[in-house]
C-alpha cells in the first residue's frame, strides 16, 4: 500500500487551487489562495452582547430565550389578536377532518424554525425555534436560540420541556420540513423527540385547499399579505437567513441577526392569525365566510373528496353564484352535475348538463352524452336520447357513441338500411 | 476508438484478398469444440502462425465440505431444498472466518458460488436474530437487482420474514420510507451510500443500530480513483455505524487480482482473512491467443481485429455454440453486433439469434437479454465490460475477446464466462494492433505465468480525503482529536474553516454551509465538472456530456465530435458556461488535438541510479494547453489540414515517476539532437504501455511528457522523461513504478526488440510519421541503457 503520508496544508491549498477545472489565475484561486486569517481568540470571550433576551441554563448547558408578547388589543394586519381567544377546542378536529382529537386551544403550540439551510439531511440545523401560545391576555412567542453549536443540546432540551406543556403542534409546512428536521436534531443529540407524542396540524394543506386556486402560491408570506393584510417592514428574505447566522458565528456581531428573530416572531403570529381566519371556514364550511368563488370551490372539492356531497354541493352553488372564471366555471358545473346525480337529484343534474351543452366548452360533448344516458335509461325517451347522441357525436365522435346510436335506432325500430339512409 | 475502427474498416476492404492468403483457422463442418481445437492446434504448427499460444486447463472435480453444525437447522433445510447439501471448501472457509468474527475477502473465479459465501452468514444471523441488518454494496444497480433475486431465492425457502430490498436511484420515494423502516438487507451501491444514505443517517437509525454485516462484492472494481473514494465512504460508514453503537463485519468478494487482501485492507482499514481455495468444479477449458497476420510490414498494419473476431465468433455460432463476444468499447460492440446479425440469419421466431449488450441499453432490455442467455433462447451476445461483472447469465461454450481487455484479471474474468461445469469451453483472444495487445500476444508467458495485476488505491489523496471529510462533518460534527483515516483532523478542519464550511464550537467542528457536500462529489472521478454538448442543428438538444479534461481536447472549436457514430462539428466552445454547441455534419475526417504538456518538479520523494539514467518519483505540477489540432481523414489516416487554437491553460498537481538522462551520457550517443528527442518520446510511449501493464491501469491513467518547464536548449540536452498520474493529487501509481523501475526498463527493452516493425509502429514506439525515422533505434538504445549499469558513466 502506498500512502502519501505528508499532510501538508500548503500542499492541500495548492491542490484546491489547481485542481483540473480551474484555469490558472482564476478568481477562485485568488480567493482561496490568500493567507489564512489569524486565528481569532477563543469564542468563549467573544462578545455576544447586543442580543436581547435572557441566558438560561439547564443540565445540558446554556442557551438564550426571548419572549415576545402580543396583547389582545393589538392588531396583526387586519386581524385583531383578540380573535385568537375565540378559537375553540373543536377546531383541531374540524381542520384535520377528524384525524386529530379536540384539544383546548391553550394547549396548542404554534411552531416555526429558522435553519442553517433548506437541503435537509443531518448537516442542517435549527438554530432558532419559536413557539407561540395563546394565553388569556394575548399571544406569547418564546424564541429558543443557540448562540453557537455547543448550545444546541441545552436549547433542544429546553424546547422539549416547553413543548411538554402542549398537546398539539401547529405549523406551516412543518410536516415535511420542521418536524423531520427537529426529529433528526433530537436523534443526533440522543434526546427524546418531544414532537413524537404530539398531534400535528399542518396549516399548509388547509390553506392550500382554500386559496390554492386563486393565489399564485401558498407561501406563508403570500397569505400574510393577501389574506391577513400584513405588510412587513424591513424584513429579511428567508434565503439570507442561514448566511446571517454563519456570519454571526464567525464575527460574534449580533445586530444583523435582529431581523431574523423578528422574522420568526412574525411568522408565528401570522400562523396563529391564519388559524383564526381558517377556523370558521372549517368549523362550518357551508357557511364559510369567503367571498371569492375560487376559494369556495377549493373547499367544495375537499368536501366532495371526503364524501360530504350535500355540503360540497352547497359550496359549489355558492362558488358558481359568487362568480368564477370560465377556466373554473365549466369544471365546477360538470363536477356538481356528477355530484347531483350521485345524490339522486336528477333534475338538478339535467339542468346543469343543459347549461353545459349550450355553450362551447370542453365538457360539451360529454354533457350531451350524459343527457343521452339520462333520456335513454331514466326517461326511456329514445328520440331525445338519439338526438343527444348525435349532437355529442358532432363534437367528439367515438365508437361508444356510435354503438349507442345503433342501439337507440334498434330500440326505435328503425331498420338498419333506413337508419343509414336517414343519417 | 476512432483509430481502431479506421483499421477495421480498412480491413473490410482488404478482406477478400487476405482470405486467399491465410486459410480460415476453422473450416471444418464439425460441430464439436474438440474439432475446432484440433484445427487450432494444426494451424499453430505452421510457420508464422497467427496462433500465439494455446493453453488448456483440465477439468477439475468439486471439493466439498459438510454444512457446518453451527448453521441454523432451518437454514440448512432451506439450502437442501435448493439442492445445496454440502458446501464447496471456499464457502466453508469463508463461513468459518465470519463465525470467528473476522473480516474476510473471498477470491474465486466467475460462477463458483461466491454469493453463498456472504449470503450464508447473513441468513444465519437473521435466522437467529430477525432484527439483524446487512448492507450489500455492488458497483452497479443491475448487479444489486440480480443478487436480490438470488438472496430471495434462499430466504423464501427459509420461509422467514427477512426483508431484502434494493435501494438506489431507481427506488420510488414512497417505497424508500418503507425500506428504511423495515429492511433487514439493503442492496445498494457506493454512490447511493455516499449521497443518499449517509447524509440522512438519522432516518436509517434502526438499520444502523442493527447493522451486523457489510458485503462488498466485485471488490476488484474499486481501484484507482473510484476505490480511493470508496475507502473514504467506508470511513464515513464505520463512523456512522459507531455512532449507533455497531461495528459491522465485512465480507468481500473479488475476482482474481494480485493483492485482494491488501486491497480489502486498504479500503476498509481493518485486518482481513483471505479465502482463495476454490472448491467449485469446472470442465475442460482452452484459451487461445490469436494475432491477426501483418498485411503491411512497413506501417505495421495487421488484419482488422474486428473482422477476425467476427470470423471467430461466426465459426462458433455456425456450430450452434452459445458465444459471448467482448469488445472494448461501445462503437466496436455496435459494429460487431451488426456484422454478426447480418451473418446469423433469423430464428424461427423471426428474431436474430445475436444481440448487443452495453451500458447504454435500457435496464429492461438488458434483463431480457440476460434471461435469454440463461434460457439459451439466443445464441450470441456482443457485450462491453458491462457483462464482465457477476450478472448471472449462465455459462457459455465460447468467448471471443475482440482486443485485449486491458488487464490479466479482466481477461480471466471475461474468459470465465465460458465454462460449463461439464464439457469443453474455449476462449479466443483476438489481439488488436494496440501496443498493449501486441505485447501480451507476443509474450504469452507474461499472461500465463505472471501474476495478475495489483489494484492500488490511495485513500489519502488529499483532494479526495478532504471532500469526504466535508461530508463526514455534515453527517456528524467532527470531534477534536477524531481521526479520519490515519489523520488527525484538526489541521484539515482548520483549513476547511478558512473556506467557511465548518466552524468550531464546544469540542467539535460543525458543518456551517447551506450546501449539501455529497452532491458536489462524484465517486467515479476526481472532478465532477463536465461539459454539456448541445446540438443546435435543429432547435437545441443536449446530446452528451464530456468530462472536463476530455472536453478540452475533443470539444474545442472546429473539432469533430463523434457520438453514436454520428459526426458533429463544434461551432462554439463556451468555457465558462461549460457548454459546446455542435451541428450535425457529414465529412470525411475527424480531428485530433495537439496538446502541449509541461512538467515542473515540485518535490522529489526518492531517486536512484538506474543504468545510465536516474529514476525519480515525487510531486510535480503539470501545465497543459491545447495549442492546435490536426484533421485526419477516415480510413487512410492522412493528415488533411490543421488549425491553431488558443485554449486556457490547465494546471494540475500530481505525482510522477521520471527518468533523467545525464548530458554526458546523451552526448556520447551518435545521433542528432532531434533524433535523441524523438527516441525519448518513443521510449515514453513504450513506458506508458508497460507501465499500464504493470499497474493494471488504463494507459490513459498515465500521462507522458518530455517537456520540463526549463525550456530552451538545456532542456533538449538534459532531458527528463515524465510518467505522471493523470489525476489531480495522484492516485498512487508513481511509487510502484519507481519500485519496479528495473523491470519497467527491461520490459520496455523487450517490447521494442520483439516488435517486428522496421522503424516504429503503433504497437511500440509509435509510427515513424509521428515520432521520426530513428525513434525506434534510439529508444531501444535508451531502454538498453536503463539496465546495463556496468557500462554506465558516472551520474551527472
Amino acid at each position: 500500500m502506498i500512502r502519501t503520508t505528508r499532510l501538508d496544508i500548503a500542499t492541500l491549498r495548492r491542490q484546491v487551487n489547481s485542481s483540473v477545472g480551474r484555469s490558472v489565475g482564476s478568481a477562485a484561486r485568488l480567493a482561496i489562495g490568500v493567507p489564512a486569517p489569524q486565528r481569532r481568540t477563543r469564542r468563549r470571550n467573544r462578545k455576544r452582547l447586543g442580543i436581547d433576551g435572557e441566558e438560561r441554563r439547564n443540565a445540558l448547558g446554556r442557551f438564550l430565550v426571548q419572549e415576545h408578547r402580543y396583547a389582545n388589543g393589538r392588531i396583526h394586519g387586519k386581524v385583531p389578536i383578540q380573535r385568537l381567544q375565540a378559537l375553540g377546542a373543536s377546531w383541531v378536529e374540524s381542520i384535520s377532518a377528524g384525524e386529530a382529537a379536540a384539544v383546548d386551544p391553550k394547549r396548542w403550540a404554534f411552531l416555526d424554525t429558522e435553519t442553517t439551510g433548506l437541503a435537509g439531511g443531518t448537516g442542517t440545523c435549527a438554530f432558532l425555534v419559536g413557539v407561540g401560545a395563546i394565553e388569556d391576555d394575548g399571544f406569547l412567542v418564546r424564541l429558543f436560540f443557540m448562540r453557537d453549536y455547543d448550545e444546541e443540546p441545552a436549547m433542544l432540551h429546553a424546547l422539549a420541556g416547553c413543548l411538554g406543556n402542549f398537546d398539539v403542534l401547529v405549523t406551516y409546512n412543518g410536516k415535511s420540513f420542521d418536524a423531520p428536521l427537529l426529529e433528526t436534531r433530537y436523534r443526533l443529540q440522543r434526546q427524546r423527540n418531544p414532537l413524537a407524542c404530539m398531534q400535528h396540524v399542518d396549516l399548509l394543506h388547509a390553506a392550500r385547499r382554500v386559496w390554492g386556486e386563486r393565489l399564485p402560491n401558498c407561501r406563508l408570506g403570500t397569505l400574510e399579505s393577501e389574506i391577513l393584510g400584513v405588510e412587513r417592514q424591513g424584513d429579511i428574505p428567508g434565503s439570507l437567513i442561514p448566511q446571517r447566522y454563519f456570519d454571526f458565528l464567525r464575527s460574534g456581531r449580533a445586530a444583523p441577526l435582529k431581523p431574523v428573530f423578528h422574522h420568526n416572531v412574525l411568522d408565528i403570529v401570522s400562523l396563529a392569525c391564519l388559524g383564526s381566519v381558517l377556523m370558521p371556514v372549517y368549523a362550518a364550511p357551508e357557511r364559510a365566510p369567503l367571498r371569492h368563488g375560487e376559494d369556495l370551490l377549493g373547499l367544495a372539492r375537499w368536501l366532495a373528496r371526503l364524501g360530504d356531497s350535500d355540503r360540497a354541493l352547497h359550496l359549489y352553488r355558492r362558488a358558481i353564484h359568487a362568480g368564477l372564471p370560465s377556466s373554473q366555471l365549466f369544471p365546477s358545473l360538470w363536477e356538481s352535475a356528477r355530484l347531483e346525480r350521485r345524490t339522486g337529484n336528477a333534475a338538478a343534474q339535467v339542468q346543469l348538463l343543459r347549461d353545459l351543452s349550450r355553450v362551447s366548452n370542453i365538457y360539451r360533448a360529454a354533457a350531451f352524452e350524459e343527457l343521452a344516458k339520462h333520456y335513454e335509461h331514466r326517461e326511456h325517451d329514445f328520440v331525445r336520447a338519439l338526438d343527444m347522441t348525435r349532437r355529442a357525436q358532432r363534437y367528439a365522435p367515438s365508437a361508444g357513441l356510435k354503438h349507442r346510436e345503433d342501439r337507440l335506432l334498434r330500440r326505435l325500430g328503425v331498420p338498419r338500411a333506413a337508419a343509414a339512409a336517414s343519417s | 476508438m476512432t483509430r481502431e475502427l479506421t483499421v477495421s474498416t480498412e480491413g473490410t476492404q482488404r478482406r477478400e484478398t487476405i482470405l486467399q492468403q491465410v486459410p480460415s483457422p476453422i473450416a471444418s463442418r464439425d460441430t464439436s469444440l474438440g474439432g475446432v481445437m484440433h484445427r487450432f492446434e494444426a494451424l499453430r504448427q505452421r510457420p508464422n502462425s497467427p496462433i500465439g499460444a494455446i493453453r488448456t486447463h483440465p477439468a477439475r472435480e468439486a471439493r466439498f465440505v459438510d454444512i457446518p453444525e453451527a448453521i441454523d437447522s432451518r437454514l440448512s433445510a432451506a439450502l437442501a431444498s435448493k439442492g445445496i447439501e454440502r458446501l464447496y471448501v471456499h464457502q466453508a472457509q469463508a463461513w468459518e472466518h465470519v463465525a470467528a468474527s473476522e473480516n474476510v475477502v473471498v477470491v474465486t473465479p466467475t460462477a463458483s458460488g461466491k454469493t453463498l459465501c456472504y449470503n450464508l452468514p447473513v441468513l444465519n444471523a437473521l435466522a437467529a436474530d430477525p432484527t439483524a441488518c446487512a448492507l450489500y454494496l455492488f458497483p452497479t444497480k443491475a448487479l444489486a437487482v440480480d443478487q436480490l433475486e438470488e438472496f430471495n431465492g434462499i430466504s423464501d425457502a427459509l420461509g422467514s420474514n427477512v426483508r431484502a430490498f434494493t435501494y438506489d436511484g431507481d427506488t420510488p420515494s414512497d417505497a424508500r420510507r418503507a425500506i428504511r423502516r423495515r429492511a433487514n438487507v439493503v442492496l445498494s451501491n457506493p454512490d447511493m451510500l455516499h449521497a443518499g444514505l449517509l447524509p440522512h443517517h438519522t432516518r436509517w437509525a434502526r438499520f444502523f443500530e442493527h447493522l451486523r454485516y457489510i458485503v462488498i462484492d466485485e471488490l476488484h472494481t474499486y481501484r484507482g480513483v473510484f476505490g480511493s473514494h470508496l475507502a473514504n465512504v467506508l470511513r464515513r460508514l464505520t463512523r456512522i455505524a459507531a455512532f449507533y453503537g455497531s461495528k459491522p463485519l465485512f465480507v468481500c468478494c473479488s475476482a482474481t487480482i494480485a493483492n485482494p487482501k491488501e486491497l480489502a485492507q486498504d479500503l476498509v482499514e481493518e485486518p482481513f482473512a483471505l479465502v482463495d481455495d476454490n472448491g467449485a468444479p469446472s470442465g475442460k477449458r482452452h484459451l487461445v491467443f490469436y494475432n491477426p497476420p501483418v498485411v503491411n510490414e512497413q506501417l505495421g498494419i495487421r488484419r482488422s481485429y474486428i473482422n477476425e473476431a467476427r470470423r471467430m465468433a461466426g465459426t462458433f455460432l455456425e456450430r450452434g455454440r452459445q458465444t459471448l463476444v467482448f469488445a472494448n468499447n461501445r462503437l466496436a460492440t455496435e459494429v460487431l453486433t451488426r456484422y454478426l446479425k447480418q451473418g446469423a440469419g433469423r430464428t424461427p421466431g423471426g428474431q436474430s439469434p445475436v444481440r448487443g449488450y452495453r451500458g447504454g441499453y435500457l435496464p429492461r432490455e438488458r434483463r431480457e437479454i440476460e434471461r435469454q442467455l440463461r434460457n439459451r433462447e439466443i445464441l450470441g451476445v456482443v457485450a462491453t465490460n458491462a457483462l464482465e461483472l457477476g450478472i448471472d447469465i449462465g455459462s457459455l461454450d465460447a468467448v471471443v475477446l475482440a482486443g485485449y481487455p486491458g488487464s490479466i484479471a479482466s481477461t480471466w474474468q471475461r474468459a470465465g464466462r465460458a465454462g460449463r461445469r461439464q464439457g469443453t469451453s474455449v476462449t479466443v483472444l483476438v489481439a488488436s494492433s494496440a501496443p498493449l495487445d501486441q505485447y501480451v500476444v507476443e509474450h504469452p508467458e507474461y499472461f500465463f505465468e505472471g501474476s495478475p495485476e495489483h489494484a492500488h488505491v490511495n485513500p489519502d489523496n488529499l483532494e479526495i480525503l478532504v471532500s469526504h471529510l466535508k461530508c463526514a462533518a455534515f453527517e456528524l460534527p467532527v470531534q477534536d482529536g477524531e481521526t479520519f483515516g490515519p489523520h488527525d483532523t484538526g489541521e484539515l478542519c482548520r483549513f476547511l474553516e478558512e473556506t467557511g464550511v465548518v466552524h468550531h464550537a464546544g469540542d467539535a467542528w460543525h458543518w456551517t454551509s447551506e450546501s449539501y457536500p455529497a452532491d458536489a462529489i462524484s465517486l467515479r472521478k476526481v472532478t465532477s465538472d463536465n461539459f454539456v454538448v448541445v446540438d443546435v442543428s435543429r432547435g437545441s438538444k443536449v446530446v452528451g456530456e464530456v468530462s472536463f479534461p476530455a472536453a478540452l481536447t475533443s470539444l474545442h472549436e472546429k473539432a469533430i465530435y463523434l457520438h453514436e457514430g454520428r459526426l458533429y462539428h463544434v461551432e462554439r466552445f463556451e468555457y465558462d458556461e461549460r457548454k459546446a454547441y455542435v451541428k450535425r455534419v457529414e465529412c470525411g475526417y475527424y480531428t485530433d488535438a495537439i496538446e502541449h504538456v509541461q512538467v515542473e518538479t515540485l518535490e522529489g520523494f526518492d531517486d536512484d541510479r538506474i543504468g545510465s539514467a536516474v529514476a525519480n518519483h515525487g510531486e510535480v505540477r503539470i501545465t497543459r494547453r491545447v495549442v492546435g489540432f490536426k484533421k485526419i481523414r477516415f480510413h487512410t489516416n492522412e493528415n488533411v489540414g490543421d488549425g491553431k487554437l488558443s485554449m486556457p491553460e490547465q494546471e494540475m498537481h500530481t505525482t510522477a515517476f521520471w527518468l533523467h538522462f545525464p548530458m554526458e551520457f546523451l552526448g556520447s550517443l551518435p545521433y542528432s539532437t532531434t533524433a535523441k528527442r524523438d527516441g525519448l518520446i518513443g521510449l515514453g510511449n513504450v513506458l506508458r504501455t508497460v507501465g499500464a501493464v504493470m499497474l493494471m491501469c488504463d494507459a490513459r491513467d498515465l500521462g507522458i511528457s518530455t517537456l520540463s518547464s526549463q525550456n530552451g536548449p538545456e532542456a533538449l540536452l538534459d532531458p527528463e522523461l515524465f510518467l505522471y498520474d493523470n489525476y489531480p493529487g495522484g492516485i498512487g501509481q508513481s511509487e510502484p513504478l519507481f519500485r519496479q523501475r528495473e523491470s519497467l526498463g527491461s520490459m520496455a527493452r523487450e517490447l521494442i526488440q520483439a516488435c517486428p516493425c522496421k522503424a516504429g509502429c503503433p504497437s511500440c514506439v509509435g509510427p515513424p510519421g509521428e515520432v521520426g525515422e530513428q525513434a525506434k533505434e534510439v529508444a531501444l538504445r535508451l531502454a538498453g541503457s536503463l539496465s546495463d549499469s556496468r557500462k554506465a558513466g558516472p551520474a551527472a
